[in-house]
């Protein structure tokens, strides 16, 4: 059991930042790559005002959000612009990304560091297996950004807009929605989410600047896997590509974990293009 | 349409990421040079991983590097020739690593008298078939069989042990430490420098007389370690040999400390390279030691030579903190050292002639050398040493440099 504890807490990672991807895929149709990028760079500020500056935990959480929230309104400025060719988004969104791990680079070298947290060294027993505090939290905040997030777009009018935006931006405009509004508020969400995600991510993984690069490709796939937009979806598909990682490394052989990983993005793309909970998309007029 | 098009075209360019993040690392350049000289000088090119995830170890190689060439030109340069040291980042990426050395010997400009092949074994093998055909002269701290091979590189040398050596280093000073011991678990990585290491560090066990149990992890993509420790505990081994860089190496720690596991563990000179008091709490550090040199061992500075002195001197940080073993900072400073004494015998920056001065080399003892003697061959362009001077030390460390066993 403490395998699946260790497993579940992967995925939570993994989903945390599968959700920060839905949310910008959501309401603006792009998929940006830099989200793990801002998650490290949500870990550092955390570290920095926790660790160094000795500021309150809650306090540094609240820090790595501002901060992870307007780097995500800086990269909307350069995304959102007008392009030469379909797609430029998405390279732009890469170059972000590397822009964002050269600034943490710069301003906290390449060394390994270890956040701490409130609960950091305290562990449990649950249902027969070993699981830290860190990691229960990472479990919970997954489950708990998914179902507020959800409980927004689905009962507040600003959440059923941006839904609006996502469905059809042309028609969203002629209702009276402020569409690039929404686009910048997308990012800067998505931005704020992972800044808060780093915050809890950096005492399980320890924080170094490529931390980002380290889970894109996995979070990219539970992404994929959960169905693209779905936020549910993302959640699932973090914690399923968690334990599908983690039982791989420790019953076939760390060999085949990128591999079986990869195998499900392509079965995935080619059984269930929308993924799991991604299919129900015809509308009912 | 327009979502599995984004699909698509969001699956092509997160595989072109990586690219993308191995282009991002900037190259610098820096002389070492304090006095001026007519001569031409004695060109150091260093192709390693200024950024990503091992910065800190090549910063400390090059630093040692440097202040080297600071201390040989101040004191007239190799035979009144200056000592140039140019440093590219090659973002930990063999792929970027051959093509700067592919450009640094194809630019129509003079190739580097001496080239320090990568920080990993990865960049090392990439610009092997470069550093050979074009015949230039190299020497780097990797000790892959796969690099360090005479017979297919002939003008590569290493300032490090060789694999075996260092391997069967780790088998005898394990075995002195826990006798009654007979399954030994291996964590290690699953790249070439983890491999390689495998290679040799399985039979060297094997040799002393222990059943050994191997986990892989993947040093780019694993967060956590448990499974592959979870699956070393079902082979019940009663030591564990822990190889690892940067955050592996604190994985291993938490993963071990999560399953309750008190096994005692030997980290590699790998892991013991790690800033572990920084990674891992007093808790996760119990029952942990890490292999160690006789030079690795801490002394107090009035007891160590004059060399290590300037070198410490020119490297410490401000607050005495080392965040990287001082041992890094050695092997940089030895790089210039040894390179010093073949030229001088070698009476030419010449390949050849260098290559045939470091497999005879008179100058084998020298106390500017701080990682112990330097004698080659013809048949290993491995340093040949005594295998007695590997010891266990603590993980707790004093001016970079490992507290003796037990210490903290």
């Amino acid at each position: 059991m403490t395998l699946i504890w260790a497993a579940l807490s992967s995925g939570a990672i993994y989903a945390l930042l599968a959700i920060t991807y839905n949310v910008v895929y959501t309401s603006v149709g792009v998929f940006n790559f830099a989200q793990g990028a801002i998650l490290a760079l949500g870990a550092y500020i955390s570290y920095w005002a926790v660790d160094q500056l000795k500021w309150p935990p809650l306090l540094g959480v609240l820090l790595a959000a501002a901060v992870c929230a307007a780097a995500g309104a800086l990269e909307a400025r350069v995304v959102l612009l007008p392009k030469a060719f379909e797609h430029a988004e998405l390279l732009t969104t890469v170059g972000a990304a590397t822009i964002i791990v050269g600034i943490v680079a710069i301003f906290w070298t390449e060394i390994v560091r270890q956040p701490t947290s409130p609960v950091s060294g305290r562990t449990f027993t649950v249902f027969g297996g070993r699981v830290d505090a860190d990691q229960l939290i990472l479990v919970g905040l997954a489950i708990v950004m998914t179902a507020g997030l959800e409980v927004w777009y689905r009962f507040t009018l600003r959440g059923r807009a941006s839904l609006a935006v996502a469905e059809n931006r042309k028609a969203a405009e002629l209702r009276g929605i402020n569409v690039r509004a929404k686009s910048y508020g997308a990012f800067i969400l998505a931005g704020a989410l992972a800044g808060i995600a780093g915050a809890f991510v950096g005492p399980e993984t320890y924080i170094y600047p490529e931390l980002g690069n380290t889970l894109v490709l996995v979070a990219f796939v539970a992404f994929v896997l959960g169905g693209s937009g779905s936020l549910l979806g993302g959640t699932v598909g973090g914690l399923l590509l968690g334990l599908i990682e983690n039982l791989t490394a420790r019953y076939v052989g760390t060999d085949y974990t990128d591999l079986i990983v990869l195998g499900v993005l392509l079965g995935t793309l080619v059984a269930l293009p929308n993924g799991i909970f991604g299919g129900q998309r015809v509308r009912t007029i | 349409m327009r979502r599995s098009t984004v699909m698509a075209s969001s699956a092509i360019a997160l595989i072109g990421m990586g690219l993308a993040a191995c282009s991002s690392g900037s190259s610098g350049s820096g002389s070492a040079g304090t006095t001026s000289s007519s001569k031409a000088p004695f060109t150091v090119l260093a192709i390693v991983a200024s950024s990503g995830g091992l910065a800190a170890v090549t910063q400390a190689e090059v630093s040692g590097m440097k202040a080297a060439a600071k201390y040989v030109n101040a004191h007239g340069g190799i035979s009144g020739h200056q000592v140039k040291i140019s440093v590219e980042n090659d973002n930990l990426d063999p792929t970027t690593a051959a093509s700067l050395l592919q450009k640094a010997v194809s630019s129509g400009s003079t190739p580097p008298d001496l080239v320090y092949a990568g920080t990993t074994s990865n960049e090392a093998l990439a610009m092997m078939p470069i550093l050979t055909q074009d015949k230039i002269f190299s020497l780097q701290v990797d000790v892959s069989d796969q690099t360090i091979d005479p017979a297919t590189h002939p003008y590569a040398f290493s300032l490090a042990t060789s694999s075996e050596d260092f391997a069967l280093e780790v088998a005898a000073t394990t075995k002195a430490h826990y006798p009654s011991a007979k399954k030994i678990g291996m964590i290690i990585g699953n790249d070439v420098n983890g491999t390689s290491l495998l290679q040799s560090e399985k039979p060297a066990f094997e040799k002393e007389g222990y059943a050994v149990s191997v986990e892989q992890y993947n040093p780019s993509t694993t967060i956590n370690m448990v499974p592959q420790l979870e699956a070393l505990r079902a082979t019940n081994p009663q030591v564990l040999l822990a190889s690892g860089f940067g955050a592996a190496a604190g994985y291993i720690l938490k993963a071990r400390s999560q399953l309750g596991w008190n096994i005692p563990v030997v980290g590699d000179a790998s892991f013991s390279s790690n800033p572990l008091t920084s990674i891992a709490s007093a808790s996760a550090l119990k029952g942990v030691n890490v292999l160690s040199s006789a030079p690795q061992i801490y002394k107090p500075l009035s007891s160590q030579s004059t060399a290590f002195n300037m070198l410490y001197k020119a490297v410490a940080p401000a607050n005495g903190a080392f965040t990287v073993s001082f041992n890094l900072y050695e092997f940089g400073w030895d790089e210039i050292m040894v390179a010093q004494a073949a030229a001088k015998q070698a009476g030419s920056f010449g390949t050849a002639p260098m290559t045939q001065a470091m497999e005879h080399l008179k100058d084998t003892n020298n106390p500017m050398y701080l990682l112990g003697t330097y004698q080659y061959s013809a048949t290993s362009h491995t340093p040949i040493r005594s295998l007695s001077s590997a010891t266990l030390s603590s993980p707790y460390t004093k001016n970079g440099q490992s507290l003796p066993f037990g210490q903290r």
